[in-house]
């Protein structure tokens, strides 16, 4: 693990599945703040600087797409990987051209997350 | 009952909570419109209820629920209430009304889930219903905090195992030769069902894969909690490979359609098995002598392809050989390709090969089929205008021949 654990943004309206990935990223050593909406997202991101976020696709309010694009206007430097259903494949492959840097169609696999997170944490620490 | 529950187990009530709020997220399992307008459509053409090879059907999954769970009951109920298939202590008196609720079943308390499915109207079409012993529930949940996720896990494994029942239904509905319904129309309707409940599945499938991966990951873990994760994250690897195969099996929109060349996609296909049959010590010959050209979807002939080869594959496991042949042919006037995926395994008995391409008809122990590989090659062959047959090879083995109609 780095010396100076990574920050990781969660963003989902699922409660169990918001729970699993704080407990999936802590387990591996991450520092993790959990959020329930792009609202609340966008005020967290205000607050604090994040290396990379997780975000969900389909949420009430203000969607996975809608967050995204706000979220790389307020922290252009943070990463964001959007997590998707069956049904939002499409969204999310549209989502890239926003400027996420990957997405994981759920259900995904740990090693699979893990991998794009580190990813795009190498990604992020990359001179532009 | 509640209270009585409560106070006896002296369950922690945060805990509980939380336990019953993720199984209500399944049970609500909110299909989207398209889905349950399909449902009544399914349950008319349905009516000739679903006989004992079809009952046969439900009971393996339902005993995978009870191991891989330690559930103490499962059961699948008709839309009236009356079971049509339950294993274990499956009592009296289950009720086809979602939700879960702690009764005393043999004098033991049971936290008792009912997923039901349900159209727009709230007509009722039948349900699944699963006994958890409360007692090991709390044992789980004392140990790891992970008696949400394993009750989400059976939720989700319950809210599949309807799919199934529908699905088995109308394979029923199909083999009984039915006419009031066209085959496609039935097929499409069990494919919206089948797109509108994966999505619903995916989300809590994927927390319960995350919780038990993640879980697993974690130092100090005790043996018999592992193994329960273990269990928990194989059932949930199972229930993904599921939801793909009825995803593809119900798949009726055409994608994109092109030209493509026969070999190049066995080619691909051996690809991805050679190191597979390497590993035991099967010999894969090929032999191109079609060079041929048809107009599909690449992605899905493949898969039917991949299907019929792991299948000789899995025919074999202490070696043999793996031949697959195309040649020209004429077929009702027509120029095709004839494709051909030979093994040298023990063969299919008779009474079976009728059965091979049957939904969830399956001769491959718990766990390592989804029952769906061989209706899925005959439903992608289907919408590209070919045929598939099975027949014995003549040294011993099976062959499986695809014909497909060659690019004009």
């Amino acid at each position: 693990m780095a010396a100076q654990a990574a920050r990781v943004l969660v963003v989902d309206d699922d409660k169990n599945q918001r729970n699993m990935l704080v407990f999936a990223l802590e387990t591996c050593g991450y520092r993790v703040t959990a959020v329930a909406g792009g609202g609340e997202a966008l005020a967290a991101a205000a607050k604090e600087t994040f290396d990379a976020a997780i975000c969900d696709v389909m949420m009430p309010g203000l969607d996975g797409v809608k967050t995204l694009e706000r979220l790389r206007a307020v922290a252009p430097k943070m990463r964001v990987i959007m997590a998707t259903g069956y049904a939002t494949a499409q969204t999310a492959a549209k989502s890239k051209t926003l400027g996420a840097f990957n997405y994981l169609a759920k259900p995904y696999e740990m090693n699979d997350l893990l991998d794009v997170l580190e990813r795009a944490l190498r990604d992020g620490r990359e001179p532009a | 009952m509640a209270a009585f529950a409560l106070a006896a187990l002296a369950l922690d009530a945060a805990t509980y909570l939380a336990a019953r709020r993720a199984v209500r997220t399944v049970t609500r399992a909110n299909l989207e419109r398209p889905a349950r307008a399909a449902l009544p459509q399914i349950a008319d053409s349905m009516r000739v209820g679903l006989s004992e090879q079809g009952r046969g059907l439900l009971v393996p999954y339902l005993e995978g629920c009870l191991m891989a769970f330690g559930a103490s009951y499962a059961g699948a109920l008709d839309h009236a209430g009356d079971a049509l298939a339950a294993t274990g202590a499956f009592p009296e008196g289950a009720s086809p009304r979602a939700g879960s609720r702690e009764r005393l079943v043999d004098g033991r308390p049971v936290l008792e889930l009912t997923i039901p499915v349900a159209d727009d109207a709230g007509r009722l079409h039948g349900a699944l219903v699963l006994g958890y012993p409360l007692s090991e529930a709390l044992e789980l949940e004392r140990r790891v905090g992970l008696r949400a996720a394993a009750l989400a896990a059976l939720a989700g494994a319950a809210a599949l195992a309807v799919l199934l029942l529908v699905v088995a239904r109308t394979s029923e509905a199909l083999r009984r030769g039915d006419e009031r319904v066209r085959q496609s129309e039935r097929l499409s309707a069990v494919g919206r069902l089948a797109a509108g409940i994966a999505h619903e599945i995916n989300n809590p499938l994927g927390s319960i894969l995350g919780f038990s991966q993640a879980a697993l990951r974690r130092e100090g873990v005790p043996a018999p909690v592992t193994a329960a994760l273990s269990a928990i994250e194989e059932e949930a690897r199972r229930c993904r490979r599921l939801v793909q195969d009825l995803l593809t099996f119900a798949r009726r929109d055409a994608g994109s359609s092109a030209p493509f060349s026969v070999e190049d996609a066995l080619d691909k296909t051996l690809a991805l098995l050679e190191a597979q049959a390497r590993l035991q010590g099967v010999a894969v010959e090929r032999d191109w002598s079609a060079r041929a050209t048809v107009v599909g979807e690449k992605s899905r002939l493949q898969q039917a392809f991949i299907n019929l080869a792991s299948n000789a594959l899995d025919a074999m496991p202490s070696g043999g050989r793996l031949t697959l042949r195309t040649r020209r042919g004429e077929a009702g006037g027509r120029p095709v390709v004839v494709v051909e995926v030979a093994d040298t395994g023990p063969g299919i008995p008779a009474a079976a090969r009728e059965r091979v391409f049957e939904p969830f008809f399956t001769t491959k122990e718990a766990g390592r089929g989804t029952g769906l590989g061989l209706a899925i090659v005959q439903e992608v062959v289907h919408a590209h205008d070919g045929a598939v047959e099975v027949r014995d090879a003549p040294g011993g083995g099976t062959v499986f021949a695809v014909t497909l109609p060659l690019a004009a």
